[in-house]
């Protein structure tokens, strides 16, 4: 068991997201950096989109209630385990009662917004539509489909026999590892929309060459950016169509806002762009306040970026073994 | 004790995953060069190349090979100095193989008393990263 | 926004959209639920869901090329019979005005019309349900009278509670849940969407029928 001690702890419970759900209105939900949550469950030896608890407001208190191991990745927190620091993006062992303090994501060399916590096995919370992730409208998934609060205690999921078992070392942070930055400014990877070409010249060549900024309106649901207003051509009014995650959507009013994990699976609104699935982890760690870039990119460069991706989690996931092989052999 | 030569198969796997082209690794039980696209050389025999010890400090042997770091790469400061007391088990530096952070903990409460492996450069098993003087 | 063809663009990596030539009408959306029954069976699509004259159709994995989806595609539209409804219809008692239809006011100014006619007009058919979408349980419902179309909202409403009918544009709706909305609520009603447990979890899906009951007016 896992107890929340802190008060207003805005954190959720998310795996790698439900899917297969948007035909009864249901979006995918799930970690805003999958890059983190993966890592974590990979230090741990865990299923990959194991379920973990995302944090978003800081400090964030827990205790835990059994022996077990843990791995803390995403925004680094300057965590302590019964105040001895642990260094990010690492896993570790814990006993019972230990108390585990995230402080505020540190201004280092990158900076997130969101602690990703896997444990051992990970949560075990009941499994909805195929997903443990928390979906806060329709109340669905997570603990009781909500955030979680003080007192609140989340049962683990018991190791299976035989699951590779947990390292307790660390990982370079993918933000590291491969960095995406314009004039010094995190970016994401953006594939042109549908009224991508019904918009003026001028805003389409803003969407390139501004910085945007994450305004305080922005949230797992979608991040609401400040910039330059970007113009239709004409007025649209759009009939009701699927949307995903990374959409790009410009209302009437003209300031844009990216659908993040818990947009809503369909909208009405003119889409200038859709940031890559591969980049959206990026995105997801971008504190208020901080800025991102758009950077261009077609069919191919946008597979070429989930490569880059997936070929470095393949290579953590090789290492990780060899290095597990080796362990075990001392 | 453990010798890198149980591990020749790992070390080698574990070595392509990075862009080091050739490995020397010396210790107790011999030396051990590998080289990519070579073949291993073994020299047997000690290199009576034993640590020794300088006023009450000991070496801190490499757990293993890697880019030794004294900074998290996510942080600017060193995780500890000379004449930092630590707490045993607390990090006080990691290997970097390819992605992997292998952190260096303190073996027991003491005092830091010399870092000798350079920030960044590659260390071998059993190489000297720092030393340290146990708490009595 | 007609055109000859059908449009295909991309949404990410993740998905395309697929949007049906011509204006939104029944005959379309029935092709639209019969090429998404079609769609669900390649291999290379995780879900095919309608939206209002059109398909999202997501990956299991990006493809290499994109060209051989889009062609498929393109031929089972050209095949695409339309689907028959599936006959259920679900009444639904509103009361019009008042704090539940705080934007009742920006429909008569929009319209020109009273709040009585927009009442009368918003009450009178049978709306098919053309897609479901926006949160767990919403349904987009065909057959509004185009006299009561209202464009959206400039500025999204944060909160809007569940049970607001509402009109966006040429479409209107009734939120299953509380949440944000860019449309304007001229109504209030009480009916249980979506549940979990249910299988399927969703009350209605395309091809039911909803009709409004005026169960009061708040002038």
């Amino acid at each position: 068991m896992i107890e929340i001690l802190s008060q207003t702890a805005l954190a959720t419970v998310q795996d790698i997201g439900r899917f297969g759900a948007l035909r009864w209105g249901v979006g995918t939900a799930g970690a805003m950096d999958r890059m983190a949550l993966v890592c974590g469950n990979l230090l741990l030896g865990n299923e990959e989109g194991a379920a973990a608890i995302e944090a978003q407001v800081f400090p964030f208190e827990l205790r835990f209630d059994a022996d077990c191991a843990f791995a803390l990745t995403g925004a680094d927190c300057a965590a302590t385990l019964d105040g001895v620091p642990l260094p990010p993006w690492s896993a570790a062992k814990t006993r019972s009662g230990a108390v585990l303090r995230l402080g505020l994501p540190v201004s280092g060399k990158w900076r997130g917004a969101r602690a990703y916590l896997c444990v051992a096995g990970g949560i075990d919370v009941p499994i909805a539509l195929g997903s443990r992730s928390t979906q806060l409208r329709g109340a669905i998934g997570g603990l009781e489909g909500r955030a979680l609060k003080q007192g609140d205690r989340l049962p683990l999921v018991p190791s299976i026999a035989g699951s590779p078992g947990p390292l307790e070392i660390g990982l370079v942070p993918p933000a590291l590892a491969m960095p995406l930055e314009v004039d010094g400014c995190a970016a994401v990877r953006v594939l042109p929309a549908a009224e991508y070409d019904c918009f003026t010249q001028a805003s389409r060549d803003a969407l390139w060459s501004a910085s945007w900024k994450i305004t305080p309106q922005s949230d797992r649901y979608g991040f609401r950016l400040a910039g330059p207003n970007l113009e239709p051509l004409a007025p649209m009014e759009m009939r009701s169509h699927g949307i995903v995650p990374g959409v790009i959507q410009v209302p009437h009013g003209g300031q844009p806002i990216v659908q993040m994990c818990d947009a809503q699976p369909s909208g009405g609104y003119p889409k200038i762009g859709t940031v890559i699935e591969a980049d959206l982890w990026r995105l997801g760690q971008a504190p208020i306040g901080s800025s991102v870039r758009f950077i261009e990119t077609d069919w191919d460069g946008a597979l070429a970026a989930g490569d880059e991706t997936r070929n470095w989690l393949a290579e953590v996931r090789r290492l990780l073994d060899l290095y597990r092989t080796r362990s075990l052999g001392r | 004790m453990t010798s890198p030569l149980d591990h020749v198969a790992e070390i080698a796997a574990l070595l392509a995953a990075t862009d080091i082209d050739c490995l020397e690794l010396t210790g107790p039980a011999g030396h051990l060069r590998l080289r990519r696209g070579g073949e291993p050389e073994v020299t047997a025999g000690g290199t009576g190349d034993e640590p020794l010890s300088e006023d009450e400090t000991v070496a801190m042997p490499s757990p293993g090979f890697g880019i030794f770091l004294r900074v998290h790469p996510l942080h600017e400061m060193p995780l500890v100095r000379s004449g930092d007391s630590v707490a045993a088990g607390q990090v006080l530096g990691f290997l970097k193989i390819g992605p992997l952070l292998i952190p260096v903990p303190a073996p027991r409460d003491g005092v830091v008393s010399d870092i000798v492996a350079h920030d960044g450069t590659l260390v071998g098993f059993g190489d000297t990263l720092f030393r340290f003087s146990p708490q009595p | 926004m007609t055109a000859a063809e059908p449009r295909v663009s991309l949404l990410g990596t993740s998905a395309l959209l697929f949007e049906a030539p011509g204006e939104t009408d029944l005959r379309t959306q029935r092709r639209i639920w019969s090429l998404a029954r079609e769609a669900e069976t390649w291999p290379e699509v995780c879900e095919a869901v309608p939206g209002v004259n059109n398909l999202l159709v997501s990956f299991t994995k990006p493809p290499r090329r994109l060209s051989g989806l889009t062609e498929r595609l393109a031929m089972a539209w050209q095949a695409a019979e339309p689907l028959p409804l599936a006959g259920r219809i679900f009444e639904l008692p509103v009361v019009y005005g008042g704090d539940g239809g705080p934007h009742m006011a920006d429909v008569v100014a929009h319209t020109k019309l009273s709040v009585d006619e927009i009442v009368a007009i918003h009450s009178e058919p049978v709306y098919p349900v053309y897609a479901l979408g926006s949160h767990p349980g919403y349904c987009y419902l065909g057959g509004m009278d185009p006299r009561i179309a209202t464009p959206r909202r400039k500025v999204p409403i944060v909160r809007l509670p569940g049970g607001a009918v509402s009109i966006g544009g040429a479409q209107t709706g009734v939120s299953a849940s509380d949440g944000p909305s860019g449309w304007n609520t001229i109504g209030t009603t009480s009916m249980r969407f979506f549940d979990v447990t249910l299988d399927p979890p969703a009350l209605l899906q395309p091809g039911d029928g909803i009709v409004f009951k005026v169960a009061g007016i708040i002038r």
